[in-house]
């Protein structure tokens, strides 16, 4: 190795035109290795260990079914990339522990071809296309996010791959009419209806509705949704604001809406953002002595940052999730009840799964069920299937409409309590009651 | 605007006032080695316009995006390269292009009227937004130039053109994959001629003695300002054309996909590794990086960023004249009594050099 390295350690006299350097420059090239040769191999080994890597990934039989999925591993939704993996890994790793995919009188194990895009909607695009054209991928599985899924969806259309997608919930999605897309997730107008319907089901409900927004396009539509709900429902809306998405002060928006409801602070504050945001306002309300009777956040309560950061002001919060580990579903699959697939999750990955991880486990056990159901691996025969398909699983039920979206599962609404993620609304799979109102944030 | 520059040939009538006449004299033999880059540049496009007979949809889809990035660092090499005035706001065009045609598709106009649409509006914008921040150079010029780009993404969003958030929704395009690549090919030649066009011109260089000293430009009568402005708007018209093409084929778009600043930087990136102000510079560095930066994120290792991270420092660390002067200096006669050897080892001193610099 040092000896490959040695044109780097020439001694300077070595380089002049002297008899001297000649006669020692002699002596030692016939030990050395020619400079291009090196490059040569070093181009080499860099080509063939990024070759390897690429066909080391998965082995196609004759009896694998061939998953791919363009996930953001690297880039600005790096975190929840890999929880979309680990969602997609832990269903392909159970299925096969159970026997598989059966389809008539064969047997299919199943693989996962997956490629990081970078968080980059370009990338996965060409990564769809590759999954699709090259390696030949039977179904395939979303990317993490709306972005991604856009244009992705529209190469699944064109080649008629079926494509089943669990983290990208825009109405926009479903709007285009395109046949090939399913989304396992609830859509964004469900994210604040199913806390709205909570606050609506307390004996004494909240009547005065402040609804701000970051101006991305989910929390946007998030944001309308609830207004056109709020309204639909009794509920007065005194205030509605948007947002930069990111944002790192709200002060402005919070000082504006503490005198909203006829000159008073209304009863419940919606925000439909970001968990940093969602900090960020409950520190400036804090701070601005502003006390509603109930916050909610449709993102940020679920997770655990929020109430490391906010400490006991993270108390009395709502949230609203997909999917909580505490919902007593009964599901016909091989987890059967959420507390079993945290259970398992945890044995896997050594850590809590999250929403993300759970309809990413779900969206392969659509593709399972279709396929089982449709006794074909025929991509239009599975996409009927598919549009068909109607189980409860341990993630609840999943059931298409015409658009290809999951309307039929609620959400649920969560709340902290004492530091803790409880599961409030519905009542059905609730697992506590729902505290109201707020204390004032001074006396805590 | 360039007519009173370009004066068909000899330009040793007038070698006192032009600058033209002076880079002539300055180079030597530059006639020789231009014509032998024109004509790599024309077969390695007339070479990639068969690669939809390999019938491989994924390597058309990857030339597709290899065409559309030589189209956008193309264009910004006459600002960046030839005019010495590194935009890091370049993608602000791409995004104009891509919402003008997403726009008037969703309004139900043709496809094509949204791009030239793209064209005119991105060209007038160029022109009206160089006015005053061409004043601005260096440092000051990029910063500005980044924040356009960077406070039209959250405009869009706020403003919710297209739909919610400026999330914009195209039916299927009833052109093939193929005929997009086409278009993109085109846009490339053009840009490719272009850049011919501009090496060899009075308004080239006039560019390019802006580059090297605006004062001295300034001195000898180039109207400066004004060049600096055409350079802007040319730079503009293409990547507006190319957002909009990008528009079309992605079939669905957001603020932050067309008005991504990794946009911006992989122009920059691609001009500079391939040789700022050169003639093929820009078009074989966008080939050599895309196809790598495919076969690294295939590759399925955890550090593909990092690793071409790394070649792109190893790159601008080694051959800080690009690839493109890397070759010429291949190229260039050797000195009389210098073996190719010890060509060879000057080179490897010059390595240790930076390294020693370095302090490693």
């Amino acid at each position: 190795m040092i000896r490959l390295f040695s044109y780097l350690h020439l001694p300077r006299r070595h380089l002049a035109h002297t008899g001297h350097d000649s006669s020692f420059q002699s002596r030692s090239s016939a030990t050395r290795l020619p400079l291009p040769i090196i490059l040569l191999s070093l181009l080499l080994a860099l080509l063939c260990s990024t070759g390897l890597l690429a066909c080391g990934g998965t082995a196609s039989s004759s009896n694998t079914l061939l998953f791919g999925a363009p996930i953001s591993l690297t880039g600005s939704t790096a975190t929840e990339g890999h929880l979309t993996l680990e969602g997609y890994q832990l269903w392909v790793k159970e299925v096969n522990a159970h026997g598989g995919i059966k389809v008539g009188n064969t047997t299919y194990q199943v693989a996962l071809k997956y490629y990081d895009d970078g968080s980059s909607p370009t990338r996965s695009a060409q990564l769809t296309q590759q999954l699709i054209t090259a390696d030949k991928v039977n179904f395939l599985l979303g990317p993490y996010g709306t972005s991604a899924t856009l244009q992705d969806e529209a190469i699944a259309e064109r080649y008629k791959i079926p494509m089943v997608e669990a983290n990208g919930a825009a109405k926009a999605i479903f709007s285009r009419g395109f046949h090939y897309i399913f989304g396992v997730l609830s859509p964004a107008s469900e994210y604040a209806k199913v806390m709205l319907e909570a606050a609506l089901s307390l004996p004494t409900p909240p009547r005065t509705v402040a609804i701000i927004s970051a101006n991305d396009s989910f929390s946007e539509e998030v944001a309308t949704a609830a207004r056109d709900f709020a309204l639909s429902h009794g509920m007065e809306v005194v205030y509605y604001q948007t947002y930069p998405s990111g944002a790192t002060d709200l002060t402005g928006v919070l000082t504006a809406l503490k005198t909203s409801a006829h000159g008073g602070v209304p009863d419940m504050l919606l925000g439909s953002g970001h968990e940093s945001e969602a900090v960020t306002t409950m520190k400036e309300c804090k701070q601005l002595n502003i006390n509603a009777k109930l916050y909610a956040f449709t993102v940020g309560p679920a997770t655990p940052d929020f109430i490391t950061s906010l400490g006991p002001d993270a108390n009395y919060v709502l949230g609203s999730s997909q999917w909580t580990p505490q919902e007593r579903y009964q599901g016909i699959d091989f987890f059967g009840t959420p507390a079993n697939y945290e259970r398992i999750y945890k044995q896997t990955f050594g850590h809590e799964p999250s929403y993300q991880s759970a309809e990413s486990t779900a969206a392969g056990l659509a593709f399972q069920y279709a396929i089982q159901n449709a006794g074909s691996i025929d991509p239009q025969k599975v996409r009927d299937a598919l549009a068909r398909l109607n189980i409860t699983t341990f993630y609840g039920v999943i059931r298409f409409d015409a658009t290809g979206a999951n309307t039929f599962k609620p959400m649920a609404t969560i709340q902290i309590q004492n530091g803790q993620v409880v599961t409030v609304y519905p009542k059905e799979v609730a697992n506590a009651q729902l505290l109201y109102p707020t204390p004032p944030l001074s006396q805590r | 605007m360039f007519g009173s520059w370009h004066k068909p040939s000899t330009s040793s009538t007038a070698a006192t006032t032009e600058p033209g006449a002076e880079q002539q004299t300055a180079q030597p033999k530059p006639g020789t080695r231009w014509p032998w880059s024109l004509l790599t540049g024309l077969i390695i496009l007339a070479l990639a316009a068969l690669i939809p007979l390999s019938g491989d949809a994924a390597t058309l889809h990857t030339w597709t995006l290899i065409l559309m990035f030589a189209v956008l660092a193309q264009s910004w090499n006459f600002l960046g390269g030839f005019t010495g005035y590194a935009s890091f706001g370049n993608v602000f065009f791409f995004g104009v292009g891509a919402y003008s045609t997403g726009l008037l598709i969703l309004s139900g106009r043709p496809f094509w009227l949204g791009v030239l649409a793209g064209a005119v509006v991105a060209g007038l914008l160029a022109f009206l937004l160089g006015l005053p921040v061409l004043r601005l150079r260096g440092h000051y010029f990029a910063i500005a130039t980044l924040g356009i780009a960077e406070a039209t993404r959250e405009l869009v969003a706020i403003r919710n053109l297209g739909g919610s958030g400026g999330e914009v929704e195209l039916p299927l395009p009833a052109l093939s994959d193929t005929t997009f690549y086409f278009l993109f090919w085109l846009l490339a030649l053009a840009c490719f001629l272009l850049t011919a066009y501009l090496a060899r011109s009075k308004p080239g260089y006039a560019l390019i003695a802006i580059r090297e000293s605006e004062e001295t430009a300034e001195a000898m009568g180039i109207p400066t300002y004004w060049y600096k402005i055409g350079a802007f708007v040319l730079s503009a018209v293409p990547t507006a054309l190319a957002g909009g093409l990008y528009a079309y084929w992605s079939t669905g778009f957001d603020p932050p996909t067309v008005f991504d600043v990794g946009i911006s930087v992989e122009m920059v990136l691609l001009t500079v590794l391939g040789g700022a102000g050169t003639l093929l510079g820009p078009l074989i560095s966008a080939i050599l990086f895309e196809l790598l930066s495919f076969q690294f994120q295939i590759s399925g290792s955890a550090f593909h960023n990092s690793l071409l991270g790394l070649t792109i420092a190893m790159v601008t660390i080694f051959i800080p004249q690009g690839l493109v002067g890397l070759v010429q200096e291949f190229l260039r006669p050797l000195a009389p009594g210098m073996s190719r050897r010890q060509l060879l080892v000057e080179g490897v001193r010059r390595v240790r050099r930076v390294i020693a610099a370095n302090g490693v």
